[in-house]
């Protein structure tokens, strides 16, 4: 079962990592190999690594950071696997063998791609329509050859070598005809024997991307993005903007700091009310429902303070800060000129 | 901000909710408007606070 999730992690992973070339395919997909081999638990590594798609993403940040290396290590670090700890790295042997499995799977996707991209057009090219002159030199005329050769192809076998030596011998027309008829078991056969339903169903639209990271990844990486010019004044455009704006932002802001002040006044006296209802209600009444009728005129009160003494503090924090700045960003924008650093 | 705004709004409304509660109640139990405001008058001059506040408004219009 784990190695099933492991085999299909690789295989979707391979779909997703187009942005490398085959060779560095490879190698983060030879890494992840180590990955899970060194994993102590497999199923909580795939649980680690999340999915294929968010390690996709993962890769490509590093991979645009600082290329394959860090994509490398990138991947040590999702998974969180210790590779120092690992077992021994197997022998080339073993090696050359687990690259060839890597190959196949790269190579596989990539035919899957293909074969997608263009359905049709591939099963008619192999035979044509016409009758074939036979060569009496082909090595396999004598024996009569079976006309389906591609139901059990082993993965070491080259999977489209029997359908080519298939049109040389002399068999008429109509016996060759089911062999390119049906080009597409040899595909899957070829591609991977231990999990076919992982290969045959080709997914011709990559899944959307859903963002999982919070956002100041990306104004971070914006920052750093957007190149630190340096800025020129034109002190001509200055100086008219402060004769201009500066009384003028004065007054703007005279006027927000009174409709502040009046709201806070609101704010003070609902305040003072109620504080005046509750010492009515503990001081002159003597009848139990006149005091609880004036604690209830006291919490509304006090309800009605707190909600315009937020609304003050609200307005002054809110209006005059965003006057302030967006005189200062107006400023910015008329006064100075920016000029490329170089 | 959205906090705080939410924060305050909920100290808000659960203020104003229990002050209705309260005025509902004593409504329901026997209270009187009348009398409150009977008692309001006979311990506070009111009378000369709303002097002045009539004076401040004159002044400024």
């Amino acid at each position: 079962m784990t190695f099933i999730n492991k085999q299909r992690f690789l295989t979707e992973l391979s779909k997703f990592l187009t942005f490398l070339s085959d060779d560095e395919r490879q190698q983060v997909l030879m890494k992840f190999g180590e990955i899970f081999d060194a994993a102590p638990n497999q199923d909580e590594l795939l649980g680690a690594l999340v999915s294929p798609l968010k390690v996709t993403v993962e890769l490509s940040r590093a991979y645009s950071r600082g290329g394959l290396q860090q994509a490398l290590d990138r991947s040590v670090e999702l998974s969180g696997v210790d590779l120092s700890a690992a077992p021994p790295p197997p022998s080339p042997a073993a090696e050359s063998v687990g690259a060839d499995i890597y190959a196949a799977i790269g190579s596989a996707v990539e035919e899957a791609f293909e074969s997608a991209a263009e359905p049709a057009a591939e099963p008619a090219a192999p035979v044509s329509a016409e009758p074939v002159p036979v060569e009496p030199a082909a090595p396999v005329s004598a024996e009569p050859v079976p006309v389906e050769p591609a139901e059990p192809v082993p993965v070491e076998s080259v999977p489209v070598e029997p359908a080519a030596s298939v049109p040389a011998e002399s068999v008429p027309v109509e016996t060759a005809a089911p062999v390119p008829a049906e080009p597409i078991p040899v595909e899957p056969a070829a591609l991977s024997p231990v999990e076919p339903a992982a290969l045959s169903p080709v997914e011709p639209a990559v899944p959307e991307f859903e963002d999982t990271e919070p956002e100041e990844f990306f104004d971070e990486a914006a920052d750093e993005a957007v190149p630190q010019g340096e800025y020129r004044a034109k002190p001509a455009a200055l100086i008219f903007f402060i004769l201009l704006f500066v009384p003028l932002g004065l007054v703007g802001i005279a006027v927000l700091l009174c409709v502040g002040a009046a709201l806070i006044a609101v704010a003070a006296a609902a305040i003072g009310s109620g504080v005046f209802a509750v010492s009515l209600a503990f001081s002159g009444m003597a009848v139990f429902a006149d005091i609880i009728m004036t604690i209830g005129v006291a919490l509304v009160c006090f309800a009605a303070g707190v909600l315009f003494l937020w609304l003050a503090l609200w307005f002054l924090i809110r209006c005059v800060g965003g006057l302030v700045r967006g005189i200062l960003h107006l400023g910015k924008k008329w006064c100075y000129k920016e000029v490329s650093a170089g | 901000m959205k906090t705080i705004w939410r924060v305050v709004g909920l100290i808000a409304l659960g203020a104003l909710t229990l002050g209705a509660v309260c005025i509902v109640v004593g409504l329901i139990t026997g209270g009187s408007i009348d009398r409150i405001i009977d008692a309001l008058f006979a311990n506070y001059d009111v009378d000369y606070y709303l002097k002045i506040c009539q004076q401040f408004v004159g002044t400024l219009f």
